[in-house]
């Protein structure tokens, strides 16, 4: 079974980047509209994308930081309406602002019909209302429907946007839309003539980036610009649709697309927090002695400390009634520490359990780190990446026999040794009092990442199979499966996996499902359910088909599709072993048992073999597949080796579902 | 009403995102004697596992003025019983800025270690109702304990509001889906005024009175859990429909339907303004139009292709019922439902075509009662159009007063003129049309109108390699369907939808090219699709290959999947006729086909037949389907129904190699 990435969403969210989702701007004071050509107005067909729903013929964002008391962001867009997903899209607009922080002014719209004759937004059709009202504070929204829209004409649109004591350092620009645009246009001015540095992600650029332009402005213009299409199995968004970030000189006091000097300041917070920690041994000294009494390794002595943290402190972040989504650090650092060491036990969040490991840690004599690391997830990070919020605080950092681990006992699921997926193979910068180092995290492999499902059933002569099932989950699966459900209740649990299977067949018959060691991270999680499926197999006269293979039964193919757009991502490696056991009715014989041919990819990343052995004395057909993907690290493929990776899956697949023949004994 | 939407709990989160935790909770304060009362109640063990909280207590009290004006006391207690149940620990109370405020809202949270959390006004979100809509009175105020409350907490609010009221009547559900302890609708009415009701989904709920205090009770109600194809718990849960007001509560009340027509007539009336512009767009559209139907066409055509914006201001004084001048729907080229129907009205008055609006409720064919008449069991607003003997189109019925009438939804974009959309199909509604106006059924369709009919010519060569053609021809509804996907979906994304279709069919089948035919003034639509699907036919020991004549599935499939039912089944009328050509291999002939199929229930037929002639395989299949309401008791019978279909469509034919 593949698993799919789910492209996230950054976690923190703000303001101005809500208004960029929900609104497309323009300029102008007295509405002034621009000339528009006869070959515009008669426009029939896309140019940029031959299926577009609509097409922006200007996009044109102007963002004036010069005044330091307000940022003025203003917009003016031109779009051709195609047909009525087009018109859809720009059919109402609904414009929030901040009651207080920012204001927005001089919106005009109006349609231009392909004859030239407009329709103009009347001050009436603009509504404002009060979105939400929490104590003082109030968002607000101006909204309105463009007047007589439909397939055809061209709308255009502007409007301003002022906010109060913005600015433009930081600031992301979007260099590919939600639909195709001919011609997207930026303008920048930055705060009094400062000078602009722009870092462009998943662009070439070429020497053609922001430029001197009249008043002080810089102007970035960019053609044909297909509409941002989302995937399956696509890298995080991140990664694929291209942006520039902005900074100005002296923004932030120092260059900051010195990629050096930028890490070494966020090194320089990581230092304090070491600091502080470092601080705390003293309170958990007599503690830790205790616990590494007697242990023969420094391996050995770590995972104690690392037992002790995830198992005696109760982990806050992981009980819904005791979780603080406000918690600062001074918070984590105030905890009373010397109770939890008189205790050997107590509560906290998951930033404390890692903090009192790296204090624990310290005090054992390890040389400890505070490690900040990025999410796979989210970015495929190096440093050149001059973005903090892309490195967040990950877990405490031991250097041991030259090599730098990462450990986050504060995830009360991952077994010592074991991180997230998504901390896999991402970069993590290593950080001491004195020090910063980045580190690849590594990747785990295949092997590790195990699902092992065994199946034994029987097969009446009615077609009906009949029996018990039993997956185990290993390394990534098993952490995934109880970060994704330890919120659930056991009964929601148990219906995810009653519905699991009814997706694939949908007349299966499930009872008796039962989950072990949800809690206990140092074994596998287990599923056991009983199962009955009516028809399994399909009669004719002489004879019944079945398809051995259960655990692959009405699964579609992962790739459907002939042509992709973006690389082809997979989280991790991992690996299914299935071992199935049939027994036939015994007025049946089993017609020359053909296993389907192993399929593997070129370099021996992706391999499915199956073998079948078929015992016709004892009625029985015994079913083994060993599925491996991933394998040396391959989680990452280009689009343009799509059609070998569909091809791959696709040879899974077919293999995976190939059905044997019973035959009526004569 | 109990439920927030997911638009609504967007801004929930966004109110907590932008400002933090909304409000102060105050720890350690008491609830009010109710709260600790209802607390306390025991739970029940209940058949249905995850039942995500129980309602312990649901309680409205309304007391009404001489003068009409009503305030309300909503008392709700919840007892949350799983995770997902923690969700549901918000308050909320509606109001409309134009006629009725909230006064007071109040929320209480005891978790289970007994510390009381009091919810105050620092904790309270205003927030638009439906955030969809250009402009909307209707705004709601909540409290979002949803971060603090855990399983086994009881939560529990109260709402106090002032209202006036439009009507002497209203309705009251009992519960939605979750399990009621205690649900209580009381009603305080001025001396000398008398209230009655009419119970629904439920045997009469006949309430206690004392003096001019109304009260209806039910006890111990439970939970009404999700199955596919089930009605809505509108029509599953008890509730009931209330009339009061003094003996003369003329235009606040309605004996009957003719009056609630009567009542609302002008409103639409006065609307259907046909000015200059109106005129001359209805007959620029009908210039080519050679009958009746043709006018209706063109002029239904361009209404329905107008944008849906819904603009409602002074809905608390009665402007919810009434539409904007067709003259200025017109000039804007946007409009609700009734904006719609009384543009299409009036362009149909220039080209001297009577027509009504019909108020009807989207959503549920079965919602309206007859026993109630009142325009508040609607929501929607199409149209009837008064047609002579020439024009024959499926949703044309006659009445009795108003005589032959064309129904069409000028709001549903995809559904042409001669067809009605099927969630309005068998509704009760109600034609405005002053005293000739009144109740009546909306059309059913048959199956015959609303037909899929599919024909595959394809060939399988000695490699089990399938190549060939599916063409479909969708009828009435089945072709609004086939439009919608077509029109909603980007052109990649359909294209990505017809790979899924034959891929899941067969693993690597590629879709070569495909083509489409929208009929849309015949309510009919073609889809023509050629394919190759390597491998299909498998090859066993080198003498055998078997396939699946029955090689595409629906696009959306009907899954019966568990073994029990508590509700009814509803049925829609459906058919899809299926002829397969399979150009066999040569050298291959067949050995084994599956057993020809033949059902016939009260709801449903099936049909499947397998003919060989030379090396042709001919399979087909008919299935077809009546609008139906099947009682739960009967859901073994229609589950046999799906699942011997799904079985004989799995089967394989068998070919033998010569």
């Amino acid at each position: 079974m593949l698993r799919s990435l789910f492209p996230s969403r950054r976690s923190t969210v703000s303001f101005a980047g809500i208004i960029l989702l929900l609104s497309a701007a323009v300029y102008g004071q007295k509405t002034e509209w621009r000339p528009i050509s006869p070959a515009e107005l008669q426009m029939t067909k896309p140019v940029v994308e031959p299926d577009a729903d609509a097409e922006a013929l200007l996009w044109e964002t102007s963002i004036d930081d010069s005044d330091s008391k307000k940022l003025i962001r203003k917009n003016y867009v031109r779009v051709k309406i195609f047909n009525e997903r087009g018109r859809e899209r720009f059919a109402k607009f609904d414009i929030p602002y901040i009651k207080g922080y920012s204001e927005i002014k001089d919106i005009a719209a109006h349609i231009i019909k392909p004859d030239g004759s407009t329709i103009e937004l009347a001050d009436s059709d603009i509504f404002e209302r009060e979105v939400v009202k929490v104590s003082k504070l109030k968002v607000r929204s101006k909204a309105f429907a463009v007047p007589n829209i439909v397939p055809g004409v061209i709308v255009e649109y502007q409007f301003t946007e002022q906010i109060k004591y913005g600015g433009l350092a930081g600031s992301k620009l979007e260099l590919q839309k939600d639909i195709p645009v001919q011609n997207l246009v930026y303008l920048v001015k930055p705060y009094r003539g400062a000078h602009l540095t722009a870092k462009y992600y998943n662009a070439s650029v070429n020497g053609d980036g922001f430029k001197n332009d009249r008043d002080g402005f810089y102007r970035l213009i960019r053609h044909n610009i297909p509409a941002f299409k989302e995937e399956n199995f696509m890298p995080p968004e991140a990664m694929v649709r291209p942006y520039v970030i902005m900074a100005v000189s002296g923004s932030f006091g120092v260059d900051v697309f010195d990629p050096a000097m930028y890490w070494r300041r966020l090194g320089f917070a990581g230092a304090d927090m070491v600091r502080a920690m470092h601080g705390l041994r003293k309170d958990v000294d007599k503690l830790t002695e205790g616990l590494i009494a007697g242990a023969a390794t420094p391996e050995e002595r770590l995972r104690r400390i690392y037992d002790f943290c995830q198992h005696k402190i109760r982990n806050t972040s992981f009980d819904p009634a005791a979780r603080n989504s406000q918690e600062t650090w001074r918070d984590v650092f105030d905890q009373n520490w010397k109770d939890i060491a008189k205790n050997g036990s107590g509560s906290g969040s998951s930033a404390t359990i890692n903090v009192l490991f790296g204090a624990m840690a310290t005090a054992a004599g390890f040389d400890t780190r505070w490690v900040y690391a990025s999410r796979r997830d989210e970015v495929f990070m190096n440093p050149k990446m001059t973005d903090s919020s892309l490195m967040r605080f990950a877990g405490i950092g031991i250097v041991l026999g030259g090599k730098r681990l990462l450990y986050d006992p504060g995830n009360k699921f991952a077994p010592f040794g074991q991180l997230s997926w998504y901390r896999e193979d991402a970069l993590g910068l290593f950080v001491s009092e004195d020090s910063l180092a980045w580190t690849k995290i590594p990747l785990s492999t295949a092997d590790t990442n195990l699902t092992k499902r065994t199946a034994k059933f029987r097969l009446g002569e009615d077609g009906t199979l009949e029996g018990t099932v039993s997956i185990e989950l290993y390394g990534n699966e098993a952490l995934n499966y109880r970060m994704n459900s330890y919120d659930d209740d056991p009964t929601a649990r148990q219906n995810a996996i009653k519905d699991a299977v009814l997706r694939r067949i949908t007349n299966a018959e499930v009872s008796k499902i039962t989950i072990e060691n949800f809690d206990d991270n140092s074994k596998p999680l287990i599923e056991r359910y009983s199962i009955k499926v009516p028809n399994y197999a399909q009669k004719t006269g002489k004879r019944m088909f079945f398809q051995p293979g259960y655990f692959e039964y009405g699964s579609p193919p992962p790739f459907p599709n002939a042509t992709r757009v973006h690389d082809i991502f997979f989280s991790f490696p991992w690996s299914e072993r299935d071992e199935i056991t049939i027994e036939f009715p015994p007025t049946f014989a089993i017609e020359s048992p053909e296993a389907p041919q192993a399929v593997s990819d070129k370099a021996g990343s992706v391999s499915d073999k199956i073998t079948i052995e078929a015992n016709t004395a004892a009625s029985k057909v015994i079913y083994s597949r060993d599925l491996s993907a991933g394998v040396d690290g391959k989680t990452l493929y280009k689009v343009a080796e799509y059609s070998s990776v569909k091809e791959v899956w696709d040879a899974v697949q077919k293999a995976d579902t190939a059905a044997l023949t019973l035959k009526m004994k004569e | 009403m109990k439920n927030l939407t997911k638009l609504r709990q967007n801004i929930v989160v966004l109110s907590v995102l932008l400002f933090g935790l909304v409000g102060s909770v105050f720890a350690g304060d008491d609830a009010p004697s109710w709260v600790s009362q209802v607390a306390g109640s025991s739970i029940p063990a209940y058949d249905i596992k995850n039942v995500p909280a129980v309602v312990l207590l649901d309680e409205y009290v309304a007391s009404v003025d001489s003068g009409g004006k009503i305030s309300t006391t909503s008392r709700y207690a919840i007892k949350i019983l799983t995770n997902e149940g923690r969700r549901l620990a918000i308050a909320r109370g509606f109001y409309l800025t134009s006629g009725s405020k909230v006064t007071d809202i109040d929320a209480w949270l005891l978790p289970p270690d007994g510390k009381v959390q009091a919810f105050g006004k620092k904790s309270v979100i205003d927030m638009v109702d439906d955030p969809d809509d250009i402009y909307n009175e209707g705004r709601i105020k909540a409290i979002d304990a949803t971060d603090s409350a855990v399983v086994g907490s009881v939560f529990a609010y109260t709402v106090t509001t002032e209202e006036s009221t439009l009507f002497y009547q209203d309705q009251w559900s009992f519960q939605g889906r979750l399990p009621v302890l205690r649900g209580r609708y009381s009603l305080n009415l001025p001396s000398g005024w008398a209230a009655s009701s009419v119970t629904f989904n439920a045997p009469e709920i006949r309430p206690q009175v004392s003096g001019s205090t109304y009260t209806w009770e039910l006890s111990n109600l439970k939970p009404i859990t999700w199955e596919p194809m089930s009605p809505s718990v509108g029509n599953l849960a008890p509730r009931i429909a209330v009339n009061y007001g003094p003996a003369d509560a003329k235009g606040r009340s309605f004996p009957d339907w003719k009056s609630v027509s009567t009542w609302a007539t002008p409103f639409y009336d006065s609307m259907a303004i046909v000015d200059d512009n109106v005129a001359a767009k209805a007959r620029e559209l009908t210039a080519n139009a050679k009958t009746e139907l043709e006018m209706i066409q063109a002029i239904g055509t361009f209404v329905q292709n107008l944008q849906y914006i819904a603009i409602d201001i002074g809905v608390g004084y009665g402007n919810g019922y009434k539409p904007r001048a067709s003259s200025i729907v017109l000039s804007r080229g946007y409009g609700d439902c009734k904006d719609k129907a009384t543009l299409m009205r009036a362009m149909l008055k220039a080209l001297k075509i009577d027509a009504y609006p019909i108020i009807v409720y989207s959503g549920d064919p079965d919602f309206v009662r007859e026993a109630f008449p009142s325009p508040k069991q609607f929501n929607h607003c199409i149209i009837a159009v008064k047609v002579s003997d020439a024009t024959q189109a499926p949703s044309v019925i006659v009445d009795p007063k108003l005589g032959r009438l064309l129904i069409f939804d000028a709001t549903d974009a995809y559904t042409p003129v001669g067809d009605l959309p099927d969630y309005l199909q068998n509704s009760l509604a109600v034609a405005l049309a002053g005293d000739n106006g009144g109740l009546m059924r909306m059309p059913l369709l048959p199956a015959e109108d609303n037909k899929v009919e599919r024909t595959l010519n394809v060939s399988l060569t000695d490699s089990g390699e399938l190549k060939g053609t599916i063409r479909e021809h969708s009828t009435g509804q089945a072709s609004t369907g086939e439009r919608t996907a077509l029109r909603r979906e980007s052109a990649a994304d359909y294209r990505k939808t017809l790979e899924r279709w034959i891929t899941r069919a067969a693993t690597a089948a590629k879709l070569v090219d495909f083509k489409t035919t929208d009929q849309f003034a015949n309510a009919a639509f073609d889809l023509s699709l050629d394919f190759t699907a390597p491998a299909y036919g498998q090859l066993m020991q080198s003498r055998l290959m078997t396939f699946k004549p029955a090689f595409v599935g629906r696009r959306s499939g009907t899954a019966f999947t568990e073994s029990k039912r508590t509700t009814p089944i509803s049925l829609d009328e459906a058919s899809v006729i299926e002829t397969a050509t399979f150009e066999l291999p040569a050298g291959f002939i067949v050995d084994e086909t599956p057993e020809p199929l033949d059902l016939k229930t009260e709801f449903g037929t099936y049909r499947s037949t397998y003919e060989v002639k030379g090396q042709q395989l001919i399979y087909k299949r008919h299935f077809q389907t009546k609008r139906s309401l099947i009682p739960a008791e009967k859901y073994a019978e229609v589950r046999d129904f799906y699942g011997k279909i799904r079985d004989a469509e799995q089967s394989p034919v068998v070919l033998l190699k010569k």
